[in-house]
């Protein structure tokens, strides 16, 4: 059974990978543009004090 | 000595990328300055740090950064020890390739099920074409919310072969007390004798991917 599965999880995945397109992924492309500001937020929510400028570590 | 930088990234959604940051930043946090990066829009790692009562913070900070971040991520190397990156479920901004691109290692949350792995596949390529900008990047597959008695899960590593990136053999279990952790704010290190099994998986984790 494990083998049975197994090997038609590895057939799926051979075929998904037949089928990949090759041109959909863009690459990086935040990397390559950092001519914006900084904006570290530094809230990940506005409503919730979630972040650590409070929550600062022992040391 | 810079940060290790680890990006945790799925373009697919409800991988456990989130789960996996804080609980893995939590064990990391114990062997030295770690911060948790929220590259996420949807700021579940905020939220769930959030969650943590005050007398009990989480022990690891969470940043939400929205943009520059390489730049930031480079700035935030020299002041701590372990930096644990968030990225979103989607590969279409680009951020979590950003990410990637000044990460040392990324982990790579699958659970095992067929769709998982074929969206996999993608992530895979756009791995290959990080490596260009980030010849060091090492990549890894994580098996994700095992069920060994599932022959799903028990057939998982002869599917993960197929992959030209390894599969950590470390693996999480499904287990609940994951999800009990993060409505607490908390993570498995805090969850009494009830985490201690998943607290066990994560170290084993943090060893394996430490020695890597």
């Amino acid at each position: 059974m494990k083998k049975e599965v197994g090997s038609k999880l590895a057939n799926s995945v051979r075929q998904a990978k037949s089928k990949q397109p090759t041109d959909v992924v863009p690459v990086a492309s935040e990397a390559k543009a950092p001519s914006a500001p900084a904006d570290v937020v530094i809230e990940a929510q506005a409503a919730a004090p979630i972040l650590s400028s409070r929550r600062v570590w022992p040391d | 000595m810079l940060a290790q930088v680890f990006s945790v990234a799925n373009q697919k959604g409800g991988t456990g990328k989130t789960t996996l940051s804080m609980n893995l930043a939590a064990g990391l946090s114990k062997r030295g300055r770690t911060l948790i990066i929220d590259a996420d829009p949807q700021g579940s790692a905020g939220q769930w740090a959030g969650l943590s009562p005050d007398e009990r913070p989480f022990p690891v900070s969470v940043i939400s950064i929205a943009s520059n971040l390489p730049r930031e991520i480079k700035r935030m190397r020299e002041d701590y020890q372990y930096l644990v990156v968030d990225c979103p479920p989607t590969l279409e901004t680009g951020v979590a390739q950003s990410a990637m691109t000044v990460s040392d290692k990324v982990l790579i949350p699958i659970l095992p099920s067929p769709v998982d792995l074929w969206a996999s596949v993608r992530l895979a390529e756009a791995i290959e074409q990080v490596k260009i900008y980030n010849d060091e990047l090492q990549p890894y597959i994580l098996v994700n919310q095992l069920e060994p008695r599932n022959a799903m899960s028990r057939g998982m590593r002869q599917a993960l072969d197929e992959f030209d990136i390894p599969a950590l053999d470390s693996c999480i279990r499904r287990r609940a007390v994951y999800r009990n952790s993060a409505l607490e704010g908390s993570s498995v290190y805090c969850m009494g004798k009830r985490g201690e099994p998943a607290k066990q998986e994560i170290d084993a984790l943090i060893e394996e991917i430490l020695k890597s």
